[in-house]
């Protein structure tokens, strides 16, 4: 009940939060806005294994890795469903806290771990998203990448695959197919 | 309409079930088409229904990461739908967001649907219904169908097709042309089996027909219709058939009743044609309606003459009366006249008797419309019966001559024998004479000589004068009245013939019978004796006397029959012949008593009718009694009639009205014999 109250409070707020941006700074949340509608899309073409997100889960768990960059638009996800489970959104820094998490988005401030990120969930069935350049390359799953004033991703087939995930042929053919540089290596 | 109802009954059985078969066929084919139209249309609208869906499904990604070059690449593979005419992809926010083909701009689409005038439609096309589910609408030439585009339960656009229906027009024109083919065909098959087929039905009707009109036609009501099933129409068949026999077998009898009707009617027309008498039919006005060739005949005019006419024409008044009376009588009464007696004048002038028989003639209802009658000449039989009385008169009269010839002889012949005694005497008488006249001059010359005084006594010796003296007024009264008798006999045969008087004078009846008692005595006087007991007050009748004597003679000379046969000729047993008359005022009855046999039962009906007779061939006529009845009863207006016992003897009674007004005489005659006249 409390936690309820709470998250009609928090929707509360982030709507006021959202529409006071939406007006104030037009275009960078209207990017922040499409990439979270992204993320969010993106768990509707993505299959999990039934280990990590079985049927009585009810949750897909979206974990942010570092600083969001989202402005709040991210929590504008918080209580939508993809395919029936309810969305939750988790903010962390640590990768101790990856294992229930189902999509990871891991933000630019990240990208100097990156591949010690990247190293450490390889073998997580972990559908990693970001917008940094060259992250598909880098071994993430799905990158989003800015052409003009549309919004595009890449997707890297082979660290899904390597990951258990499978990725649906309709959001393939939207995305820019790209291959892992140290495929050979890693295999 | 009519003309249907008028044809055949074989075309009408064809033409029903080509109606039948072509109607049925029409239906199950528009249903078949329609049916097929229907699925088509479901299946046309499930296949793009599918392909929206496919194209949903395939295009969410591209909407859903706002791509509109993949929406518009999944579109282009509708290029393989060959009746496709456009499909366009919008946006949750109801804006167009991929189209194909790529060139169809979304003020293109906008345009085509305001052309298309439908508010809902564009409105629709604008801002699709995105959560609600299908939608679909048929134009003349197109399918619109409209489908959400929903994933992971999210409405993320709405596609819109437009298909073509070229395929469902072909495909109907296929279907029609088929249908018209097949029931071309079927039809034909139908009409080839119906006009086979119609005969099961139509073939019986048509021999029926047939036969009706051979049976109609040529009366051969012998005819039969064969039996070819045992449907309602055998059933028909045998009704018919049996009608037919029973006209058969009605038509003989009537034929036979027919024949032996015209057979009856020959017979009763040749009968009514051949008789002498007249037979007629008149209203009540008495005009003729029918009468046969006697009538004709009788009354001397022409059939045409005589139609129409009315039957009292041919009679004078007084006749015309009494014609009037009788069928006033008769209507009144109801029942027939007897034949009643009239005069009728010939066309030639000439009167004639005719009797006639009157009855009623009603209709069918019971009420009176005239009369029928059978009328007879009697004329000639009246003056037969004159004859014949005249006959009889003179029978009689020539029977009583024998009788009244010997009365007469007896004392004729004593006359006569007197008569010579006288001459006799009168000779002897003449001798004494003439002795007494010589004697006497003797005696005058006084020359008296004794032998003349002795020869005359000799001679009066001789001649018996004293004898003579004693005898000759003894003959002389003798003859005087045996000539008296004579002279009495001569006036009574006188009277009761009564030569030349035909009518009716006042007579003394009591005379008149005593003197037929006298003229039949030699009829009587040797079986009977007669009493006679006459009322000395009688009035005198009025009376035609030749023809009263005659049947007082009849009554007479019957009795004396009656008691012959009893007692039997020239015996010394005598019966008694009883003679009385009484004043009973207005009539004079005479009484006639006999002791002989009586009259026997089963004659004593008949022994008034002309011809009846017990008495042996030659010894009567048969027309006594029967002339007695017609002289009392019709010409005197009297009764006659008899007691009898059988044994004892008969009683003939007369009687005879005083009064001699005819008029009365009419009205008496009405009331106790209706048929004198």
């Amino acid at each position: 009940m409390i936690i309820k109250i709470y998250r009609l409070i928090l929707i509360a707020v982030i709507c006021g939060t959202i529409a006071s941006w939406v007006h104030a700074q037009p275009l960078s949340s209207r990017e922040h806005l499409i990439k979270a509608a992204f993320l969010y899309n993106f768990a509707k073409f993505v299959d999990w294994s039934p280990e990590s997100l079985p049927e009585s889960n009810t949750s897909l768990i979206l974990c942010v890795l570092g600083q969001d960059s989202f402005g709040g638009a991210l929590e504008s996800l918080e209580g939508k469903t993809v395919k029936g489970r309810e969305l939750v959104v988790r903010h962390t820094t640590r990768l101790e806290n990856l294992d229930k998490c189902h999509i990871l988005f891991i933000s630019a401030s990240e990208k100097k771990r990156l591949p010690e990120i990247l190293k450490s969930i390889s073998k997580m069935n972990l559908l990693t998203v970001s917008d940094m350049k060259g992250f598909a390359q880098e071994g993430g799953i799905i990158n989003l990448v800015k052409e003009g004033s549309r919004i595009r991703f890449e997707i890297n087939l082979d660290a899904a695959s390597l990951s258990g995930l499978i990725i649906s042929s309709n959001l393939l053919k939207l995305a820019k197919i790209v291959r892992s540089q140290d495929r050979k290596t890693r295999k | 309409m009519n003309s249907f109802r008028d044809t055949s009954i074989q075309h009408k059985l064809t033409a029903i079930i080509m109606l039948t078969s072509s109607v049925v066929l029409l239906l199950s084919s528009a249903v078949f088409v329609f049916n097929d139209l229907i699925s088509f249309r479901s299946s046309l609208i499930e296949k793009l229904t599918t392909l929206a869906e496919v194209i949903g499904i395939t295009s969410a990604s591209a909407i859903v990461f706002s791509s509109p070059e993949a929406a518009e690449e999944t579109l282009s593979a509708l290029e393989a739908e060959p009746h496709m005419i456009f499909a366009c992809i919008y946006n949750k926010e109801g804006q167009v967001f991929a189209t194909y083909p790529f060139d169809l701009a979304g003020e293109d689409l906008l345009i085509i649907e305001s052309k298309g005038g439908d508010f809902r439609y564009k409105e629709s096309s604008l801002e699709p219904k995105m959560a609600t589910g299908d939608d679909y609408n048929f134009r003349k030439d197109y399918l619109d169908l409209f489908r959400p585009i929903i994933f992971d339960g999210d409405v993320l656009g709405t596609i819109y097709i437009r298909s073509g229906l070229l395929e469902l027009y072909s495909r109907l024109k296929l279907y029609c042309g088929v249908v018209v083919i097949v029931i071309t065909v079927l039809i034909l098959v139908a009409y080839l089996l119906s006009s086979k087929l119609q005969r099961v039905i139509s073939g019986p009707i048509l021999h029926l027909k047939r036969t009706m009109k051979t049976v109609s036609q040529e009366k051969k009501y012998s005819l039969r219709a064969e039996k070819q099933s045992n449907d309602e129409l055998g059933l028909l068949i045998d009704g018919f058939n049996e009608m037919l026999a029973q006209i058969q077998k009605e038509m003989a009898e009537r034929k036979q009743a027919e024949e032996a009707f015209r057979e009856s009617e020959e017979k009763y027309r040749t009968i009514l044609e051949s008789i002498e008498d007249a037979y007629f039919e008149v209203d009540l006005a008495g005009n003729y309606i029918f009468f046969n060739d006697s009538l004709n005949r009788i009354l001397g005019y022409s059939p045409d003459e005589l139609s129409g006419a009315n039957s009292r024409q041919h009679m004078d008044k007084e006749n015309a009366d009494k014609l009037h009376q009788a069928s006033q009588k008769v209507y009144g009464a109801g029942k027939s006249d007897r034949a009643f007696a009239c005069e009728i004048i010939r066309k030639d002038g000439v009167k004639r008797q005719i009797e006639t028989s009157l009855s009623l003639v009603g209709d069918a209802e019971g009420h009176r419309t005239g009369f029928r009658g059978v009328a007879r000449d009697i004329t000639e039989q009246k003056e037969l019966e004159i004859q014949l009385s005249h006959a009889q008169k003179l029978k009689s009269i020539g029977q009583l001559a024998a009788g009244i010839a010997h009365e007469i002889n007896t004392p004729t012949q004593y006359v006569g024998d007197n008569t010579r005694f006288f001459q006799d005497s009168f000779s002897g008488i003449n001798q004494v004479l003439g002795k007494y006249e010589e004697l006497l001059n003797a005696v005058k010359a006084g020359e008296i000589g004794n032998d003349l005084v002795s020869g005359v006594e000799a001679i009066v010796e001789k001649v018996d004068v004293e004898y003579l003296k004693k005898e000759i007024p003894l003959a002389i009264r003798q003859s005087i009245d045996g000539l008296d008798r004579v002279a009495s006999i001569v006036r009574a045969m006188k009277d009761f013939s009564h030569p030349g008087v035909e009518e009716k004078i006042s007579i003394d009846i009591n005379k008149a019978i005593q003197n037929t008692i006298t003229v039949a005595r030699n009829e009587w006087k040797y079986v009977a004796e007669m009493e006679i007991a006459f009322d000395s007050t009688l009035p005198l009748v009025p009376c035609l006397p030749g023809e009263f004597n005659q049947v007082i003679l009849n009554i007479i000379i019957n009795a004396s029959h009656a008691i012959r046969d009893v007692v039997g000729g020239g015996s010394e047993k005598k019966g008694i012949i009883a003679v009385n008359t009484h004043n009973l005022g207005s009539e004079v009855e005479i009484r006639i008593r006999d002791t002989g046999g009586g009259i026997p039962k089963k004659i004593r009906s008949r022994i008034f009718d002309p011809f009846f007779t017990t008495k042996a061939v030659g010894r009567g006529t048969g027309q006594g009694l029967a002339i007695s009845h017609s002289i009392i009863t019709e010409k005197h207006g009297g009764i006659i009639r008899f007691e009898t016992k059988d044994g004892r003897g008969s009683t003939f009674i007369i009687r005879l009205p005083v009064e001699n007004d005819p008029g009365q005489r009419e009205k008496k005659d009405e009331e106790t014999n209706p048929f004198c006249g």
